[in-house]
């Protein structure tokens, strides 16, 4: 309140505030307009003194101010209207700008009149300073900003997104107006690790990792973001600003890296099992053919007999022939002479199947106990013949160790025993007995010292007729697929080429027994022995011969009637290896080749011989009508079959040449 | 606990249920008039609590982060009237009104001046119709502007003030929903001088007096 | 003439308002009071009810929408909107739903002219 004293000052003082007055009456008319309203409305007071506000100021009409107004007269009401939710006076600065005001209202009562009393403000200067300020610091801001690649969202307590800067199209692909007003939910998956970090705004939580965090683009597809987050303050409200980086590529890249790891991991793992289910494939596959080489090698042995046995038949067949010839017609003879022929061209082609069957191959010939070796086998046999038949073995402890291929004796008695065993469907009794044999005239072999196994079952038996035919190769009694017909032949052309005997003994419905003889072994197999018989011819001097035969049978023959002889051999099963033989330091006397071999024949390899060694003696051993006839022979022949002493004439003939 | 003084009878609590109906109906009329929609109003409920009660009860769902717009109010009863929001409604309520072209700063820096004049608005259309229904003038005084929580926005009773003619009110403004309360924070003669002159325009009304409104 | 006159509002205080303002207004009228919408229309079923005076702002009732009820049974009728909320928006609902407008705080002045229109209707039309 102002002193009386100072009334005078009212007007003077009305005049000189920095603020417009204006005072109303009740009928809302102006009696009271102050020189500061005046200048900046630029409307004197002499002009509006008396009129009502809203004449003088039309527009007004259109505002609360009137309203208002009446309220403060009504119900004394006090009012501000201010410039951003009104448009109100039309106000002008000293340079014409427009003045951005504030109008207050407040009633005025001096009893009994009442009064309204505007004051009008002007805040232009505070609003273009906040202005200018904030848009100072707004430019530095922007500048980092928008020029940021990454995307900065800012969201309220509500989590509505209230800015954002450029970088979300590239980033999120939203556009700017797309993403304000929405709650940043839009942006993240339903379970996020984001929201709750959002919401934590104790004191000062700085983050200073970044989150990662599956967002959502606005296409919908999903990718991995590395988001840092800022609380912070202003006008006593709380934001959250949020940094976010794409990281997909990478989060893709690590994935791709951990999945080529694992799969490598997991091929390393499979490759170990691989290995291991090769290598016992392998051990399977070595088996096999293991099997199979012994099947090969049963079937060289039936090759090594049919061959020689071909040889033998092609000198009855000639000798069948020319005899033919010679003999006169008489119709007796020429049944007996063509039964022979039939006979032997029979089998000529069954040994030619056989051949066909058959491959050449070496046996490995070794020192066999057979008190070792049957027992041994035994399991296996058992195994074999199955549980419907006994088997009983009778091995004499005195027997001789024999020089035999151990496997191929084994598969021998195996193939023996299958035979049994088909012969006894019902079931029966399988014995084996082994015992020394001295007296080899008694069954016709130049050589004494065998030992015998014998095979025998309860069986059906053979009869006559069956027995007969039983050692043919393919003859079989068993049904279509039950057997080839080759075991017993096979078994009989091992024992052969062994340097044994097979003989078959069978009673029909009685059984079988099948009689294996082999030779004792020698002590020192290789070297000469000492207990030859010398023969009554003239004793020779000791001879170093190289025997060449591809026919291992037709050569241990031979070996033996040399070794008999007194002479020391050594055997060659070809041309080149006794080409190799004579090259080496083993000094040769003379050198028996058969003619007909594969590869090199033998005239080659005389041939060869001489060219590289004329002094040394070369004897080919032929067969009939195996050499050329016109061929004019440097060479000493043998013919074949040759006895001990064609043999021993041809050596000295060589020898002494 | 109630003491007798601010017990409500029935036809009380009506006729001041009417007037706070019709002074927030006045308010939402000023309201309409800035904003171009028509502003929603729900029909408020009123009841007298004490401070204490009050200052828990605009806290509800746990919001302590509050803003009021204040006006002391003078005349044959007085006391502090207060608009009361949740912080971050009050910023709601002000983008309702000033309308979304402006951007969140903008809206910041206006919210302080656009907060204290909507409020303005809304406690002097409620103010103003007591004060008409009543036959009665009151001086007001111009918005301030409070934050904090129930506890700081009603004091701690120091200045008498105990009782609390209460309002709840939602406004649904450019279809934004606005929570808050109206409170009118009195001492005990001023309730009760609210109470003795509400009785009597009751009196008057049942008596068939015609009704003043000048 | 005598009209029934139908109140519909739920503060008791504004119906005592409206009784009085009537009684001066047109004492030989008779008025029903109801404080919700169910209640109102009950009445004007079950009675006949020549004008209605409708308050708009009631919890539970949207006072247009019964207005509009009121003129779907009876599109004669005349009735006005009574209320403090005299925001454009509500007047002109009103408007449309062929009914006054009376504002609040009620006053004999504006009452008395709404109820000498309605008058007038009636009288025109045949019963």
């Amino acid at each position: 309140m102002l002193d009386k004293a100072t009334d005078l000052l009212v007007g003077p003082v009305f005049d000189a505030v920095d603020i417009g007055l204006v005072v109303l009456d009740s009928q809302q008319c102006i009696i009271g307009w102050n020189e500061w309203i005046a200048r900046v409305s630029r409307r004197p007071a002499e002009d509006v003194l008396g009129k009502n506000l809203c004449d003088v100021f039309p527009d007004l009409r259109n505002t609360r101010l009137p309203a208002v107004i009446e309220d403060a007269f009504q119900a004394g009401s006090s009012s501000i209207l201010t410039h951003t939710l009104n448009t109100l006076l039309p106000l002008q600065g000293d340079g014409g700008e427009r003045l951005l005001h504030n109008i207050v209202v407040r009633p005025v009562f001096s009893a009994p009149a009442k009064y309204c009393l505007l004051q009008i403000t002007d805040v232009t200067v505070a609003v273009i300073r906040e202005r200018l300020l904030r848009e100072r610091q707004n430019a530095r801001y922007y500048a980092i900003v928008d020029s940021a690649p990454d995307a900065i969202i800012t969201i309220d307590d509500s989590r509505k997104i209230r800015w954002v800067n450029g970088a979300v199209d590239d980033v999120l692909g939203y556009s700017h107006s797309e993403l304000l007003e929405q709650k940043i939910d839009i942006l993240l998956e339903p379970e996020n690790v984001l929201l709750p970090i959002l919401a934590k705004t104790n004191g000062r939580e700085e983050t200073r990792t970044a989150v990662s965090v599956v967002g959502r683009y606005r296409d919908g597809k999903t990718g991995h973001f590395d988001v840092s987050i800022g609380h912070w303050r202003a006008d006593r409200r709380d934001f959250v600003t949020t940094i976010w980086r794409d990281v997909t590529e990478r989060v893709i890249a690590d994935a791709a890296l951990r999945d080529a790891r694992d799969a490598l991991q997991q091929t390393n793992e499979e490759l170990e099992s691989r290995v291991e289910q090769r290598t016992r494939e392998r051990e399977t596959a070595l088996r096999q053919l293991h099997e199979s080489q012994k099947m090969e090698s049963i079937g060289q042995l039936t090759g090594g007999v049919a061959h020689d046995f071909n040889n033998l038949l092609a000198v009855i067949l000639g000798s069948l022939g020319l005899l033919k010839k010679a003999v006169p017609h008489d119709p007796r003879v020429s049944r007996f002479l063509d039964r022979a022929i039939q006979g032997a061209e029979r089998g000529a082609t069954l040994t030619t199947r056989l051949l066909a069957f058959a491959r050449r191959q070496e046996l490995k010939v070794e020192l066999v106990t057979l008190q070792k070796l049957i027992p041994e086998m035994l399991d296996f046999l058992r195994h074999s013949v199955g549980p419907n038949i006994d088997i009983h073995t009778n091995i004499s402890p005195d027997i001789n160790a024999i020089e035999v291929d151990a496997n191929q004796l084994e598969l021998a008695l195996i193939n023996l025993a299958v035979n049994a065993r088909d012969a006894m469907p019902e079931g029966g009794s399988l014995t084996i007995t082994c015992h020394n044999e001295d007296d080899g005239k008694r069954i016709g072999t130049a050589r004494d010292g065998f030992v015998c196994i014998s095979v025998t079952d309860t069986g059906e038996g053979m009869n006559e007729e069956t027995l007969a035919h039983a050692q043919e190769p393919f003859f079989t009694t068993k049904g279509v697929g039950k057997g080839t017909g080759l075991g017993l032949s096979m078994v009989h052309g091992f024992i052969a080429q062994s340097g044994g005997m097979m003989r078959l003994k069978s009673e029909l419905g009685k059984g079988t027994t099948v009689t294996l003889r082999l030779p004792r072994a020698r002590e020192n197999p290789k070297a000469p022995i000492a207990n030859i018989e010398l023969s009554q011819l003239a004793k020779p001097k000791n001879l170093r011969v190289l025997l060449v035969d591809d026919d291992i049978l037709v050569s241990m023959g031979a070996a033996d009637m040399l070794l008999d002889l007194g002479h020391s051999v050594t055997e060659a099963q070809s041309g080149s290896h006794a080409l190799r033989l004579l090259e080496s330091d083993t000094p040769f006397d003379v050198v028996v080749t058969d003619y007909a071999m594969p590869g090199m024949n033998g005239f080659e390899l005389a041939q060869r011989i001489k060219e590289r060694n004329s002094r040394l003696p070369v004897i080919l051993a032929t067969g009939y009508a195996e050499l050329p006839a016109n061929r004019s022979i440097e060479f000493e022949r043998l013919s074949k079959p040759y006895t001990a002493k064609d043999l021993a004439a041809a050596l000295e003939k060589a020898a002494n040449s | 606990m109630r003491s007798n003084a601010t017990d409500l009878t029935e036809i009380e609590q009506d006729a001041l249920a009417e007037i706070a109906n019709m002074g927030v109906s006045r308010a939402a009329n000023s309201l309409r008039q800035m904003v171009g929609e028509q502003v929603f109003l729900s029909v408020p409920t009123v009841e007298i609590v004490t401070r204490q009660a009050a200052s828990k009860l605009v806290e509800r769902n746990n919001s302590k982060r509050l803003v009021a717009v204040q006006q002391t109010f003078e005349g044959p009863f007085c006391g502090k009237a207060l608009l009361i929001f949740p912080e971050a409604q009050s910023l709601e309520l002000v983008r309702s009104i000033v309308g979304y072209e402006h951007s969140l700063e903008d809206v910041i820096d206006l919210e302080q001046e656009a907060l204290a004049e909507t409020g303005n608005i809304i406690l002097n259309g409620c103010l103003a119709t007591i004060a008409n229904m009543l036959h009665r003038t009151m001086r007001m005084s111009l918005p301030s502007i409070v934050r904090g929580d129930g506890a700081t926005l009603f004091g701690n009773g120091a200045s008498g003030e105990q009782y609390v003619l209460f309002l709840y009110i939602d406004f649904n403004i450019k279809k934004r929903d606005v929570g808050g309360f109206i409170a009118l924070l009195m001492d005990l003669p001023s309730i009760a001088a609210l109470k003795e002159i509400v009785n009597d325009y009751v009196n008057d009304i049942q008596r068939h007096l015609p009704s003043h409104v000048g | 003439m005598q009209y029934k006159v139908l109140v519909v509002d739920d503060s008791k205080l504004a119906r005592m308002v409206m009784a009085s303002a009537l009684r001066r207004v047109r004492p030989e009228w008779t008025l029903v009071e109801t404080a919700n919408a169910d209640e109102a229309l009950a009445a004007v079923s079950a009675t006949k009810i020549d004008i209605a005076l409708v308050d708009f702002n009631m919890p539970d009732t949207d006072g247009l929408e019964l207005v509009a009820r009121i003129h779907k049974a009876h599109p004669d009728m005349p009735v006005a909107v009574v209320s403090a909320n005299v925001q454009d928006e509500i007047i002109g609902r009103a408007r449309e739903l062929n009914a006054g407008f009376i504002p609040k705080p009620l006053t004999d002045d504006a009452l008395a002219a709404f109820l000498s229109g309605a008058a007038l209707r009636l009288k025109k039309v045949p019963t």
